[in-house]
C-alpha cells in the first residue's frame, strides 16, 4: 500500500497543479461556484 | 507549515465551520500529499489545494446534472446547452455563487432551464439576431467578468479573454444560424443569453458579489 501511495500523491498533485494553472487563464468553474484562488496563481502584467 | 486554513489547531475548528465541502476534502487530501511529498513549498501546496477544490466543486455537481439529464431523457439537448454555455463561460467567466448550497440548485436550474427553454420555444431568425446582438454588446462591454475569488488582474489577459469571448459568441451565432429551425439553434441562443446575463454588473449586485475586482486591483497598483 505504502509503495503506491507516493506515486498516487504525485499523480494527484500533478493533475491539481494542471487544473490550478489552467484556471489562471480560463474559467474552469462552469458550475456557479469557485474556490478562492491563491495569490501565487493570479497573473499580473 | 503550509497556510491552507487547516494548519493551526487553535484556528482549525472555527475555519472548518465556514469552509465549504470541496475545500474541506481538498484540505484533507493536501495534508496527505504534504505528509508524503515533503519537498513541496507552501505556495505549491496552496496551488494543489486550489486545484483539488476546483475539481471537486465542479465534478460532483456536473455528475449530478448529467445523471439528471439522462433520467429526464434530454441528455442530447443538455449536452448542446452544456457545451455552448461552457465554451462562452471559459473566456467570459461571470458571477459565481458564494456558497455551495446556493450553487447546486442555481447550476442545475441554469443548465436544465436552457435545455427545456430551447426544446419548448422555437426562436425565429429575428429573435436570434436580436439576442446575439445584445449578447455581443454585453461581451464587448463587460467580458471577462471576474470574481473576488479569481480576480483577473493582468490587462493583457483581460484583453485576450475579451477577444476570445467575442470569437466564441460569433462561432456560436454561426452554428445557431446554420441549424436554424431546429432545437439546437434555440438551445445555443438561450445558453448565450444566460451566460451574458451572468456577466452583467446588475447580476453581480443581485448576487451580492463585486464586479471588476481585477480592474480595481490593477488600477490601484498603477497609482
Amino acid at each position: 500500500m505504502k509503495r503506491f501511495l507516493k506515486p498516487l500523491m504525485i499523480l494527484i498533485s500533478t493533475l491539481a497543479l494542471f487544473i490550478a494553472s489552467t484556471s489562471t487563464t480560463a474559467c474552469w468553474a462552469w458550475a456557479i461556484r469557485e474556490p478562492k484562488m491563491p495569490e501565487s496563481l493570479i497573473k499580473r502584467d | 507549515m503550509f497556510n491552507i486554513k487547516l494548519v493551526s489547531k487553535s484556528g482549525k475548528k472555527k475555519k472548518v465551520g465556514i469552509m465549504e465541502f470541496p475545500e474541506r476534502i481538498s484540505g484533507k487530501i493536501t495534508r496527505a500529499i504534504a505528509a508524503e511529498l515533503d519537498d513541496l513549498s507552501e505556495e505549491k501546496l496552496a496551488e494543489i489545494d486550489y486545484g483539488i477544490a476546483a475539481f471537486i466543486a465542479n465534478s460532483y455537481k456536473m455528475a449530478f446534472i448529467f445523471i439528471l439529464a439522462i433520467l429526464l431523457n434530454v441528455f442530447q439537448y443538455f449536452l448542446i446547452a452544456f457545451v455552448s454555455f461552457g465554451a462562452l463561460r471559459t473566456f467570459a467567466s461571470g458571477v459565481h455563487a458564494k456558497r455551495e448550497w446556493t450553487c447546486f440548485p442555481v447550476s442545475t436550474s441554469i443548465f436544465l432551464g436552457i435545455t427545456y427553454l430551447g426544446i419548448n420555444l422555437d426562436l425565429n431568425i429575428y429573435i436570434i439576431n436580436f439576442v446575439f446582438i445584445l449578447c455581443f454588446a454585453a461581451m464587448l462591454r463587460y467580458a471577462p467578468a471576474d470574481t473576488e475569488e479569481r480576480p483577473l488582474v493582468s490587462r493583457k489577459l483581460r484583453k485576450k479573454l475579451k477577444i476570445m469571448s467575442c470569437i466564441t459568441i460569433l462561432v456560436l451565432y454561426a452554428i445557431a444560424l446554420y441549424s436554424l429551425g431546429t432545437k439546437t439553434s434555440s438551445i445555443i441562443t438561450f445558453a448565450v443569453l444566460f451566460e451574458s446575463v451572468l456577466i452583467l454588473p446588475v447580476t453581480y449586485k443581485l448576487a451580492g458579489s463585486m464586479y471588476g475586482v481585477g480592474i480595481k486591483i490593477s488600477n490601484k497598483r498603477e497609482v
